[in-house]
Formats: structure tokens, C-alpha cells, sequence
């Protein structure tokens, strides 16, 4: 077998920074790409060597970099080209191994009504749907349950959709559905799926390798979420009991086995409240959240993704599939929550990120650093540990704030808004929590110490003096827009 | 004695304290506070300070909260010259971004609430609505354009009422 000597990371960020640092206890050398808006990120520092590129996209430029830097394998990361089949393919013609599952197994899951499909036929269980003559539809909703939604089959943007909540409303429901798809999109089929009234997204870590074992880490919770954005993530979820657990894992391990997954990945499900969880999708790459599965496991998923993809064959002892203690993770964006969220740019005078011993960050971003339109607004995550849930909430808690930055707007306040809100200590949330309770997370009012704050402004940042105790800009020219655009990821 | 003036909505404020180095104390009205550069003792704990100044602001990060204060130059006229968002007949960037289509001309004449152009940052499309009624002086920008934050996008000469 094999070892790599040098791993291309084909990314950017804290991720590139992330993967570094692993590869580097492994004793891997690390080669990143950086585009020009890049030139002194904290990623290109990071790496071994970081060699120019125009595009993070330019799959053919990649995988010559990484031929020619020597590179045995690629890392995706995730975002960019992770589930991208094709650049799968690319890289196994070039002879570097894709430090992921295989092209098949990526495209089967991209599309996701294939994957449902699939996953359907492996046996997870599907949200209940019925599609049929209209006829028969007053059958097909007893078999589908209420509340249930009647959604248009060819639809879309919410045309065509009716919440029914019991029987004696569906025929006048679909009536209208079936109009209201006719004018939006020329076909009144429609079809009917049950509604999960206020679910939870719940997804597990599985894991395969290439002699055909299959492991499944128990839960994430995911369910704060905003504009399906994920904000807040934990591992493991108080939904979640040790029975419901061992489904979850099944469930994830037949996943695995039906795709002959290898590698690292993602099963993602919502849950109602009566533990019946539904099959959302599979993300054929390593997750953002993927260190709060880290923490309680005790594991290193790219470590284990690094040897997977060297063909070693892996046995996790049983102890390794228990969780221990509790970790949460914050994504903390530069954005303004108390301004629609817009994104802010600029340079982070200061950004003093909180040490400690249970806690973990993961970040894109150095102090002096700026922060452009050019990328995700994703600056770092903060991770933090405990004994138990409250303990690793308390930590988290502390380190948001004990985390200066200033020059740009954060999330760290509306972070520590929801840290400290009662349904946060209670679990009592779902995935439509932030959005539907968002007057809950407004700012408040915090006159005590504003008048202090102003005569500290007042006694310690002279208005001679451009700065006081933040670091000097580097003079770093200002780069034109990238074609990439921006992106973003759950 | 010193004196701090920040603008507020409603005028300008100030905050009257007295800071003595030697002692390591700053005095607001009849509160003390044992301070150094970098921290100061609230409630028997010692909670850090950063503070950050630019051309119009100061920031200042106390214990988890940042606060901002404009800041006020007297040289300057005291209203109407805010240094962000649409100020009578103004229209400026609010975030950097690119200018996707422009809906007006110069010499149009314009409602409040019309909107002027579209632009796009971050993945997301901003509508820029005319906050006064009146001519379209100057268009400053084209479609396509990128445009940093504060940039001068469109002026109206709003009409008397």
C-alpha cells in the first residue's frame, strides 16, 4: 500500500487551512491553489505551497498543478468542484486519486430526485407521497396522512401548493392547486406529500472504505437554520435517543452499502416528532459541521478520508461509534443580523479569536486580513466542547464573547442571542425556529455600558491617531471581480 | 477633563470623563473604573477592550458588544451629510457590488419610491429605490459597473413641495 507524499487541496479558506493541518501531522506534503483576490489569504500561508490559478472551477488547470506539483491525490474540500462527477472522472484519468467516493456515486446523488429514488429502493424511509389519478385522490390522501401538502408535478415557488390539514378540506384544495398549476405551468397534475410539521434536520457521518466496510457516526443536529443556511450545529441531538440513534445509523449504513461508498459523507433526514425521520439527501463530501462529529467521536475525518483513499482498509473499534460528551459548533459570518444581514466587507482591524482548552476554531481569516465580495462570508467556525450539552454551550457561549473583531459587521452577537435563549438551552427548536421566532433575536437595548464604551472611545482612540491597538493595512491592491461569483453551502 | 462628541439620530452627544494614566482610573460623573490600554474592571472582573477608529467612526468591541459612534466633526455641516445610504436626493452604494441594470435617465423626472437601479452583491439583488421626488440630475454609474461602498450612484434635484 501506498503512502501519499503530496495531497492537492483543491479549495480555499478554512477548509484548505483545515486539511493543511491534518495532512501535516500526517507527515503530507500540501499544495493549494489561490486565485488572484487570494495572493495573501490565510490559506495559500497555510499550505506547503501555493501555486497561482485563475479560478477555483478551472478543473483542467487544477489537476495539472497537481501533476505537476508531484500530488498523489486531491482533496475537494467542499463547495467548488467536491460533487462535481465529472471532475471525479478527470482526476482518475490523470491518475490522482480524488480523496472521495466514486464518479458514479457522486452523480447517482447530485441528481436528487435519482437519489431518492435509490435511496427509496435501499429502504429509507421516504417523506409519504402519493401521486395517482385524480380520481382516487381521496385514497391517496388517507394513505398519505394530514396535514399533507398537495404540490403541483410540475411545480415550483410555492404555485400550485395547498396545506390541507384534514380530509374534509382536500377536495376544494386540490380544486385550486390544480387551476393554479394549469395558469403557472400549462399541466394541472398535481401530486400529494405528507407536511412534517416543524421537523428537525438531523443528518449522520458515514463512512466506507474500499475493502467494503461500512461505518455510520451517529447524529448531527442542524435544525438553526436561516434561509437554509445552517448557523448553529451540535453533536449529539436531544431529539435523538439511543434507539432512534441505532435507525439512524442503520439507515446511514445501508446507504453506504447500496452506493459502495467510499469515503467520507453526509445522509441528511427530517425528523418529526413522533421519531419518524424522512430521507433528504446524501452529500458525497466531507460538511462544514463535520468537527462537532470530530469532538464526540474522537475521530479525524480527513485523516480517515486520506487513508481511505490510500486503499487502507479500516477498523473502527466499537468504542469509536459511541458518542462522548457534546459539541457545538458556531458559524460565524460577516454579515449585519440587525441589518436584514446584509454581508460587510473591509479589513479586519481586529480579530482576536478566544483560546481555551475546549475550544476549536476553524478559520479563513487572520487579523489585518480583508474580507472581499469575492467569497462566501463564512470567516470561521467556532467549536467548543463539553462534558455535556450545557457545559459545551457555556464554553461556546464564553469564546463568542471573548472574540474581538472589528473593522467588519459579524454574526457574533445574534450567535450569542441565540446561545442564550431558552429554547436553545431546552432543545426546543426546528428548523424554521430562527426565521418564524426572529423577533426573539433582536438586539437589546445595552445603554449601561454604551456610556463607558464612549469614554473608553474617548480616552484611548485619539482622533490623531488613524489606529490605536489594531494592526496596520497591508496595502493590498484591490482585485476586479472574480467570474466565479460567490457561493455558499450547507 | 476630556470629551468625547459623537453623532446620535438625534444630534450630538457627549460623554464627559476624566482618564488618569498614573492611577489607572476613568472617571464618568460620580462612576470610577480601574482601567489599563487594553481592559477594565467591570464588576470585579477584568473584561478587555478594543477600540478601532477610522476616518468616521470609532468601534469600540466591551465584553462581547460592539459599539459604534459616529464621528462628529464640527468642520463638517452637522445633518444631512450622513456618510452612508440615500441623504435627500443622494443615492449611494450601501454594500460593494455590481451594477446589473440602471431603470432611469438623466433629465427623467421621478416618484419616491421608483425604482432607479438594480444591483447585485453577494449572490443577492438590491433594488435601489428613489427616496425623493424630483429630476434625475446625474446617473453616475453604467450597467455592468462594479462600485465600491459610499460610491455615488444616482442624484435626484428634488422638487419643492
Amino acid at each position: 500500500m501506498k503512502k501519499f507524499q503530496t495531497v492537492f487541496i483543491a479549495n480555499r479558506g478554512e477548509i484548505a487551512v483545515r486539511i493543511a493541518s491534518t495532512l501535516r501531522s500526517l507527515g503530507i506534503r500540501s499544495v493549494a491553489p489561490f486565485t488572484p483576490p487570494d495572493a495573501n489569504s490565510y490559506h495559500a500561508e497555510a499550505v506547503d505551497l501555493a501555486v497561482p490559478v485563475e479560478s477555483y472551477l478551472d478543473k483542467k488547470a487544477l489537476i495539472e498543478l497537481a501533476k505537476k506539483h508531484g500530488a498523489e491525490a486531491l482533496h475537494p474540500g467542499y463547495g467548488f468542484l467536491s460533487e462535481n462527477a465529472e471532475f471525479c472522472r478527470m482526476c482518475g484519468e490523470a491518475g490522482v486519486k480524488f480523496i472521495g467516493p466514486s464518479p458514479e456515486a457522486i452523480s447517482k446523488m447530485g441528481d436528487k430526485l435519482v437519489a431518492k429514488e435509490f435511496m427509496a429502493q435501499a429502504g429509507l424511509p421516504m417523506v409519504p407521497s402519493w401521486t395517482g389519478p385524480v380520481e382516487e385522490v381521496a385514497e391517496g390522501a388517507e394513505k398519505v396522512g394530514f396535514p399533507l401538502l398537495v404540490k403541483a408535478a410540475a411545480g415550483g415557488g410555492g404555485k400550485g401548493m395547498r396545506l390541507v390539514e384534514e380530509a374534509s378540506q382536500l377536495e376544494q384544495a386540490v380544486e385550486r392547486a390544480r387551476g393554479e398549476a394549469l395558469k403557472a405551468f400549462g399541466d394541472d397534475r398535481v401530486f400529494l406529500e405528507r407536511f412534517i410539521v416543524n421537523p428537525r434536520h438531523i443528518e449522520v457521518q458515514i463512512f466506507g472504505d474500499e475493502h467494503g466496510n461500512a461505518y455510520c457516526f451517529g447524529e448531527r443536529e442542524c435544525s438553526l437554520q436561516r434561509r437554509y443556511q445552517k448557523i448553529v450545529e451540535e453533536a449529539p441531538s436531544l431529539a435523538v435517543d439511543q434507539a432512534l440513534r441505532e435507525r439512524l445509523v442503520q439507515a446511514g449504513i445501508d446507504a453506504v452499502k447500496a452506493l459502495d461508498y467510499t469515503g467520507a459523507g453526509t445522509v441528511e433526514f427530517i425528523l418529526d416528532d413522533q421519531d419518524n425521520f424522512y430521507f433528504l439527501e446524501v452529500n458525497t463530501r466531507l460538511q462544514v459541521e463535520h468537527p462537532v462529529t470530530e469532538q464526540v467521536y474522537g475521530i479525524d475525518l480527513v485523516a480517515l478520508q486520506v487513508a481511505a483513499a490510500q486503499g487502507e482498509e479500516l477498523k473502527l473499534e466499537p468504542r469509536y461509534l459511541q458518542p462522548r460528551g457534546w459539541s457545538i459548533e458556531a458559524r460565524i459570518y460577516a454579515e449585519d443580523p440587525d441589518n436584514g444581514f446584509l454581508p460587510s466587507t473591509g479589513r479586519l482591524a481586529v480579530y482576536s479569536p478566544p483560546k481555551g482548552h475546549a475550544l476549536r476554531l476553524d478559520t479563513g481569516f487572520r487579523q489585518g486580513d480583508e474580507v472581499t465580495i469575492h467569497f462566501d462570508p463564512m470567516l470561521a467556525k467556532l467549536i467548543a466542547y463539553g462534558q455535556n450539552r450545557e457545559e459545551a454551550r457555556r464554553n461556546l457561549l464564553s469564546g463568542l464573547k471573548s472574540f474581538p473583531v472589528l473593522g467588519i459587521t459579524t454574526n457574533i452577537p445574534y450567535l450569542v442571542r441565540i446561545l442564550d435563549h431558552d429554547s436553545f438551552k431546552s432543545g426546543d427548536f426546528h428548523t424554521q425556529f430562527l426565521e418564524s421566532e426572529a423577533h426573539l433575536f433582536k438586539p437589546e437595548d445595552s445603554a449601561e455600558t454604551e456610556e463607558l464604551a464612549a469614554a473608553l472611545a474617548g480616552a484611548f482612540s485619539r482622533s490623531g491617531q488613524k489606529r490605536s491597538n489594531s494592526v496596520e493595512p497591508t496595502g493590498r491592491p484591490h482585485t476586479p471581480w472574480q467570474t466565479l461569483g460567490t457561493w455558499r453551502h450547507n | 477633563m476630556g470629551k468625547f462628541s459623537f453623532q446620535t439620530e438625534e444630534g450630538v452627544n457627549e460623554v464627559e470623563f476624566h482618564h488618569d494614566p498614573a492611577s489607572g482610573t476613568l472617571t464618568l460623573g460620580n462612576r470610577t473604573y480601574r482601567c489599563t490600554p487594553d481592559s477594565v474592571i467591570l464588576d470585579d472582573k477584568r473584561v478587555p477592550f478594543w477600540t478601532h477608529r477610522t476616518e468616521t467612526e470609532v468601534l469600540v468591541w466591551l465584553d462581547g458588544v460592539v459599539h459604534r459612534f459616529a464621528v462628529h466633526d464640527p468642520r463638517r455641516r452637522s445633518s444631512g451629510d450622513t456618510q452612508a445610504g440615500p441623504a435627500g436626493g443622494t443615492v449611494k452604494a450601501q454594500m460593494p457590488g455590481k451594477i446589473l441594470r440602471i431603470k432611469v435617465e438623466e433629465g427623467q423626472t421621478v416618484e419616491a419610491g421608483d425604482n432607479l437601479l438594480v444591483m447585485e452583491s453577494m449572490k443577492m439583488e438590491l433594488a435601489l429605490d428613489a427616496p425623493v421626488s424630483g429630476t434625475v440630475e446625474k446617473v453616475a454609474v453604467a450597467a455592468e459597473e462594479m462600485v465600491s461602498q459610499g460610491a455615488l450612484l444616482v442624484e435626484i434635484r428634488e422638487v419643492e413641495e
